[in-house]
């Protein structure tokens, strides 16, 4: 039998730092829209492009699942505590459903708006509406994509920190695993 | 705005208020002439590099939209002795409108607000002129907004800046539902405050 490889398939690092950078963005963008003293056209535009970037991420995040699901994974590191396997599997699931529930809860918000403005990616495609007109549906959907959205960014923070603290202080080699190889070497 | 100015150079465009002053200044002018009035009806033209057509929308949760509609095109009929005989119409191209963001130009041109496809013209003609006071008029009309006819009533501010040159700046208030453009409300306003400010020259 094959050993199960040391660190995650190439496709898997690519898309996840991938899709970090376009998450953060996209963060930065919805806060901007909804917080920033703009005119109309800017906050408009905002607007628009924080929901072509964020619907692009449901195809990130399909990608992602089909390039771990593709591969290996590698295997539980095994110096862990049973509690902290337990917790980074409670938090990772947490952060794939908010990354499916996010944006799909943002599509709804736009779809039920009273003035449902269809996300338009850029002018190449136009996404259409998944609901009907409905200012309570609305409502609701925009106070749950916020919140939604800041416990992403709350977990994503954690992830981090995560990360950073097996890396500095428990000095495993989990990190490693999600490193983007220099050099040119495939993993 | 050169784009404006390049955009809108080849067509005639017309204030909704130039006539109108024409009409009071023209009324002041040759009102004892007593000349029949069919011989006596008068063109004004107006100055397209110095006519503006702006509108202000409130919205809550979101900034005051300002735009403008570029394409325009309008006719004075101005019968000095008689200023009722005048006749004033003004069109607007619906999809002239601009806002300062073209994707936000595109959702103001769709179904939901002028839906431009459809109703490719704002169209406004006159049925009334009353002097208020001697720099004021008031001018009531008929509004067709998505193929729906309504009174509108502007008010008509008339500057004479010498020579053959006249200014306005008209303002109306309109009603978006009273025309059928219900999108948005309540978060976007009923109200559409509308400002136009114009030349005039004679001849």
């Amino acid at each position: 039998m094959k050993a199960p490889p040391a660190r995650w398939s190439g496709g898997v690092i690519a898309l996840h730092w991938l899709s970090a950078a376009w998450l953060a963005l996209v963060f930065a963008l919805g806060l901007a829209a909804t917080a920033a003293d703009l005119d109309a056209a800017r906050k408009f535009d905002l607007y628009q492009t924080h929901k072509a970037l964020g619907w692009l991420t449901l195809v990130l995040l399909a990608a992602r699942l089909a390039a771990r699901a593709s591969r290996a994974a590698p295997p539980p590191a095994p110096n862990w505590s049973r509690a902290t396997r337990w917790a980074s599997g409670l938090a990772h699931v947490a952060l794939y459903v908010l990354l499916a529930a996010v944006p799909l809860i943002g599509w709804l918000r736009v779809s039920s708006a009273i003035v449902p403005i269809p996300v338009s990616l850029f002018g190449l495609a136009t996404i259409p509406n998944i609901a009907p007109v409905d200012a309570d549906v609305s409502d609701v959907a925009a106070f749950a994509h916020k919140f939604g959205a800041w416990t992403l960014a709350a977990l994503a923070a954690l992830h981090v920190a995560a990360a950073l603290k097996h890396q500095f202080v428990d000095r495993d080699a989990i990190l490693s695993r999600m490193r983007p190889r220099a050099g040119g070497r495939t993993p | 705005m050169t784009t404006a100015l390049t955009r809108a150079a080849p067509l005639r465009r017309g204030a909704a208020a130039a006539w109108l002053f024409a009409l009071v200044a023209g009324a002041a002018a040759f009102a004892d002439r007593g000349v029949a009035a069919t011989s006596e009806r008068a063109a004004w033209r107006i100055d397209p590099a110095r006519t503006h057509i702006g509108f202000v929308v409130d919205a809550v949760g979101f900034p005051r939209t300002q735009g403008e509609f570029h394409v325009f095109d309008g006719r004075l009929s101005i019968d000095f002795d008689r200023p009722a005989a005048s006749r004033v119409t003004f069109t607007v191209r619906s999809d002239s409108i601009e806002v300062g963001s073209s994707s936000f130009d595109d959702t103001l041109r769709g179904s939901n607000f002028l839906d431009a496809q459809r109703f490719p013209d704002i169209h406004f003609e006159s049925t009334r002129v009353e002097k208020r006071d001697e720099s004021t008029i008031e001018l009531t009309g008929d509004l067709t907004l998505l193929g729906v006819t309504r009174p509108l009533t502007v008010e008509v501010e008339v500057k004479r800046l010498g020579g053959a040159r006249l200014s306005f700046i008209a303002h109306a208030h309109i009603d978006r539902l009273a025309y059928g453009m219900n999108s948005g409300f309540p978060i976007i306003s009923r109200d559409v405050d509308l400002t136009v400010s114009s030349e005039a020259l004679a001849g």
